[in-house]
């Protein structure tokens, strides 16, 4: 039908249905969990304490961007749980370490997924540093240098 | 099982499972193989063009780092132990940059033309791979931005994040 009117490129399409926010909101779920996570990470380590608090503000920032950038883009942020179980036991600077790679290694795969499904340059941009700072910091806690951090197995 | 885990209820549980679980794109990744290339493209043919230049570029990028790092274990084979799973890294990047599609400007063959410079001290050599390591993690950020499809941008931006882990473990 000639008469019908094709659609506005220019319409924005619902933003729950933009994958790059769904992605985004699974990266602020993550920074949520990171916050908490690096308060037990903290509470082990008193030699390193200052690089966890570190850690943590840095995450705090994060997920703070985060949010606003999912707000501009008009969708509700994630809220942070209550709580969050733990993959194992936090007992001594060892395993804070250990929790402090996972929590940075998952988190390098959750902004890996928001780089692929931006759709703007900004968010693409804040997941693009996303990735590599949370590979900077898994090797820092001593975590082990890969090819593809965030796409390990996806490559 | 920890304390603290048998306190968690499973609604809570299920958030630690988000940030543990499967990520999104995973699946998307690996059923689409590749993005689009500019024959079967169905949009714009520019910004795919401009795609084949960014993985050009970042091929040529590996193959740099590539002979530094055997120029740098020739010239002080102490170093192999330390710079061989990195080079292997790379030896992975370039294997997985050539696999998404032709490279249509006959070039990314070839070796660097000019063999590498390597300080004759050991402890300069490691620097200077450092900081090659440095500015191609910096120069795939930027490509990575600037990709059209999401897989060259994820992977770039993979790169660059390895990059940058291996200045880290190399200073």
């Amino acid at each position: 039908m000639t008469t019908t009117p094709a659609p506005t490129p220019s319409t924005p399409a619902p933003a729950a249905a933009d994958a790059g926010i769904e992605a985004a909101q699974a990266a602020l779920a993550g920074e949520h969990a990171c916050v908490y996570g690096y308060g037990v990470v903290g509470a082990h380590l008193p030699g390193d304490a200052e690089t966890a608090r570190d850690a943590l503000a840095t995450h705090r920032t994060r997920r703070d961007e985060l949010t606003a950038l999912i707000v501009a883009a008009g969708s509700a942020p994630v809220a942070a749980e209550p709580g969050y179980a733990l993959p194992s036991p936090v007992t001594d600077a060892a395993s804070a370490r250990a929790l402090g790679v996972l929590l940075e290694e998952r988190l390098g795969a959750l902004y890996a997924d928001v780089v692929g499904a931006a759709t703007t340059p900004e968010l693409r941009a804040f997941a693009v540093r996303g990735v590599v700072a949370a590979t900077v910091q898994a090797i820092a806690w001593g975590g082990a240098p890969t090819a593809f951090p965030g796409l390990d197995g996806r490559v | 099982m920890s304390p603290v885990t048998q306190r968690v209820d499973e609604s809570r549980r299920r958030l630690l499972a988000l940030v543990a679980g499967a990520p999104v794109l995973g699946v998307a990744l690996a059923a689409c193989g590749t993005d689009p290339r500019p024959k079967a493209a169905p949009g714009p043919r520019a910004p795919l063009d401009a795609d084949v230049k960014l993985r050009w570029r970042a091929v040529h990028s590996e193959q740099t780092l590539l002979a530094l790092h055997a120029a740098t274990v020739a010239a002080h084979p102490d170093l192999t132990a330390q710079l061989q799973p990195l080079t292997a890294h790379h030896d992975e990047h370039l294997a997985a940059l050539r696999a998404d599609g032709p490279l249509p400007y006959g070039a990314g063959d070839g070796a660097p033309a000019a063999a590498p410079q390597v300080a004759a001290e050991p402890g300069a050599a490691l620097a200077a791979v450092a900081e090659a390591e440095r500015t191609a993690a910096d120069a795939c950020v930027l490509a990575s931005l600037a990709a059209a499809g999401p897989r060259l941008a994820a992977v770039l931006a993979s790169i660059a994040a390895s990059e940058a882990g291996h200045r880290v473990v190399l200073t």
